[in-house]
């Protein structure tokens, strides 16, 4: 009793637990073209679900091809299975079920090449006993991985949020035996200036599903929407665990960040240089996302939740600003006929100033305010286009809500696999600094953002409309649309306008709202 | 060509028109956000003043010292000649000429500010303050004289006894300065930034080697004693009837030797300079009159 392991064997055990996405769709790629293959394998399934109620039990599973791998991390990893069998009543299904879960578990560190067979067998000192059929039968399992090289290096280019930027890489994989990484980065970008980071990821417990990520940081930010350069240096400690079909993740990290505000425009204005100089972000932050989405670069079904919650600046955490920084994020996309698609988001946030220390609480600082719009963000205005601004400069806000309406059309004749689509959007926020109500003299934290907040919620948001195509590439999307602005605060080169565009747009990114 | 090429690259008619179109709505502009005086009680805002000189201080009120002797030369100036400003605690990476202070004027009509970096500050309090009685003209050979006097010989030991005397910069410099970020290790590695660029200042007015404490020191109140013979019994600089430029370039030094609480090597320098009555006169003369 052999069966070569390969996504199919489990989709026909419809329990089985199901791989992500990605290997999904290359398993499905590769029975396409391999249907001889694809028949054994059936054939082989079908033998298996014939018996699939038999009795058995582990009596062994041996992972081979792992040299630099510990051998107790292995041990961790398959304990799952093993506790299973061990507690009796766990029929071939179970048995098929268990190591499906394992060899996913050893697909998700990246260590090993992707494809990880596995072999079941008896052993070999075991005789089968055909006057007791209903005695569990031993099992051997074989899971044969390959380790990947050690030692990555790549450069290239890359393609990031409305920025171009070219990256020196290294990788170390597996440094400890246990699914350890440190990677190493250098990245010179249009906005990004230059990056430099270093990141430790290790598994917790050998589990795929919880991790440590350890990282150091020097970055320098060109932030030409808001007439300044951001120089960030600093530390994310971040613990990261997932559910096992990975929908719903979470982290809580801390990051120690020193930022520094200089080589300001001539032009740049004083709402903008009153924040000059050094700061210290010393902040907690909750993260949790729910992503049910087929493609995030190219959603046709499924929702998003994100929510992301910081606290910075208060007691311990010492620090130079103190707040609250909540935000949501949700999107829909649902399939309506002919291939073609809604696709639908609503965002917001607030950033809640805190008292730190004996001094009471600061007004926050252009570094943590909210900025929206953009040819990823709200579309139909310049990035940073929305909310407070002097002069040229981008002042961004304590408040914010946007949102967009669409509809993807496919191409004619390509087809919906090919990524090309036609869009037609609306989209539209509101961005707005803290305020004191007109009849108020002195400042009250709670009630400015109680009257920010209602202001957000019952005035007109600023909006724009369009048509443009859109390519949802593997590693990027593409946008490239032409925008009208329907309803904009201030008029063309009035002071504390928003900034629109008129026009085509041109965007690229990995997230777009 | 080009023209030709302009005109190929301009939207056509319908385009044009259509743009003239949009936006359908305008809104009214939005507030910016507040600022740290927005914060304050209403009663200490200071919101009619249009003036503010962006310096190394600690407080928005024009009337407290900045801890930076350029800086409180061109602060205790725009007192002498009774232009109303605020102070605003700031760092030189805000400056656009990489340095401190410099005055912005923002017109309360349309929210827009210009800047006057210190460089044209002199130019520009000519042209927009009241005129002076102190003619004292700043291009004559003495005047430059002892001027070069107090920002060569003053200013070294001033930057000797605050940045590179150890004692000071830990209780006096850093503190002041990274006030912003008083976070270990961020002020330390500011300080000591700040101790390394007094260090290159010092060489460059005094060629290669770094001159001792006591040389510099030496020569500082050599310095003082020339400027107490040029002062002699008169109230102002060169015999003027009204503080000037010269009164209030003296008195960034003096105000600060003698006031900040300066240790370790650099209390020769103080107590030098207290020997001189009559420059510690002037000193009081100006700070009990605008400070």
């Amino acid at each position: 009793m052999a069966a070569g392991g390969s996504g199919d064997v489990f989709d026909i055990l419809k329990d089985a637990g199901s791989p992500d996405t990605i290997a999904a769709q290359r398993a499905a790629q590769k029975a396409h073209d391999e249907e001889i293959s694809v028949k054994a394998q059936r054939r082989a399934a079908e033998a298996i679900q014939e018996h699939s109620s038999q009795p058995v039990y582990f009596d062994s599973i041996t992972v081979l091809g792992a040299p630099r791998t510990r051998r107790s991390f292995f041990e961790k990893l398959v304990k799952p299975a093993l506790d299973r069998s061990d507690q009796g009543d766990f029929t071939l299904k179970d048995a098929l079920r268990e190591l499906s879960k394992t060899i996913n578990g050893l697909q998700h560190f990246e260590i090993f090449n992707q494809n990880i067979p596995f072999y079941i067998d008896t052993p070999s000192d075991y005789n089968y006993d055909p006057k007791t059929p209903n005695n569990p039968i031993p099992l051997s399992a074989i899971i044969n991985v390959k380790e990947r090289s050690r030692l990555l290096l790549k450069s290239g280019t890359d393609l990031g949020n409305t920025e171009g930027s070219a990256y020196v890489q290294g990788s170390l994989r597996n440094v400890f035996g246990g699914a350890e990484f440190l990677h190493l980065s250098a990245s010179k970008g249009t906005r990004t200036r230059s990056a430099y980071d270093a990141t430790f990821t290790t598994p917790i417990n050998s589990s795929p599903l919880a991790a440590i990520e350890l990282k150091g940081l020097s970055t320098a930010r060109d932030n030409s929407h808001s007439g300044h350069t951001e120089l960030s240096k600093g530390f994310i400690g971040t613990v990261r665990w997932a559910t096992p079909a990975y929908k719903l993740k979470q982290s809580i990290s801390y990051e120690g960040l020193w930022r520094t505000l200089t080589e300001f425009n001539d032009d740049t204005s004083e709402a903008v240089l009153r924040d000059s100089g050094d700061s210290m972000k010393s902040a907690i932050t909750h993260l949790l996302t729910r992503d049910t989405r087929d493609n995030p670069i190219l959603p046709s079904s499924g929702t998003l939740l994100r929510l992301r919650n910081s606290i910075a600046g208060i007691g311990p955490l010492k620090g130079t600003v103190a707040h609250w920084k909540s935000e949501a994020e949700t999107a829909l996309a649902y399939p309506l006929f002919k291939g073609i698609t809604v696709s639908s988001s609503l965002r917001g946030g607030i950033l809640y100033p805190l008292v730190s220390g004996d001094s009471g609480p600061k007004p926050s600082t252009i570094a943590d305010r909210f900025h929206i719009g953009g040819a990823n963000d709200v579309r139909g205005f310049q990035t940073g286009g929305l909310g407070p601004h002097s002069g040229k400069d981008s002042l961004g806000g304590d408040a914010f809500v946007a949102g967009s309406l669409g509809l993807l059309f496919p191409f004619p004749r390509v087809g919906t696999n090919s990524g090309l689509r036609f869009q037609a959007f609306i989209n539209g926020g509101r961005l707005l600094a803290l305020e004191r109500p007109p009849d108020v003299q002195d400042m009250n934290i709670a009630q400015g953002m109680k009257y920010t907040v209602s202001r957000l919620l019952t005035e007109a948001p600023s909006l724009a409309a369009g048509v443009g195509i859109v390519y949802g590439h593997p590693v990027a999307r593409f946008e490239l649309n032409f925008c009208l602005p329907i309803g904009v605060r201030g008029t063309y080169g009035e002071e504390g306008a928003e900034r629109a565009r008129k026009g085509l747009q041109f965007g690229v990114g990995v997230e777009f709202a | 060509m080009p023209s030709a090429l302009q005109d190929a690259l301009r939207a056509p008619a319908f385009i044009r028109r259509l743009f003239s179109q949009f936006p359908l709505v305008t809104h009214p502009v939005d507030p910016p956000p507040m600022c740290v005086e927005d914060f304050q009680p209403s009663a200490t805002r200071q919101h009619s003043i249009n003036h503010t000189l962006y310096s190394f201080t600690d407080s928005t009120d024009s009337s407290i010292a900045s801890f930076n002797p350029t800086c409180l030369k061109w602060q205790t100036y725009l007192k002498i000649r009774n232009i109303p400003f605020k102070t605003q605690p700031s760092n030189n990476h805000a400056s656009p000429s990489g340095s401190l202070p410099f005055l912005t004027i923002s017109s309360q009509s349309d929210r827009t500010s210009q800047i006057i970096p210190s460089p044209k500050l002199a130019k520009w309090i000519e042209e927009h303050a009241v005129g002076s009685v102190n003619t004292v003209d700043t291009d004559d050979g003495d005047y430059r004289a002892f001027s070069s006097l107090v920002e060569g010989a003053v200013r070294d030991a001033w930057l000797y006894a605050l940045y590179i005397d150890p004692e000071n910069l830990s209780s006096l410099t850093i503190p002041k300065y990274t006030a912003q970020i008083s976070l270990w290790p961020i002020s330390q590695i500011l300080g000591s930034q700040m101790r390394q660029a007094a260090i290159d200042a010092i060489r460059k007015s005094s060629t290669s080697t770094l001159p001792t404490a006591t040389d510099i020191y030496e020569r500082a109140i050599e310095a003082f004693s020339a400027l107490s013979i040029l002062l002699s019994g008169d109230t102002w600089f060169f015999g003027a009837s009204e503080a000037g430029m010269f009164d209030a370039e003296v008195f960034a030094y003096t105000h600060l030797l003698l006031n900040l609480e300066i240790g370790g090597s650099g209390r020769e320098v103080v107590e030098g300079l207290r020997g001189f009555g009559n420059l510690v006169e002037h000193e009081e003369r100006i700070r009990r009159r605008w400070f």
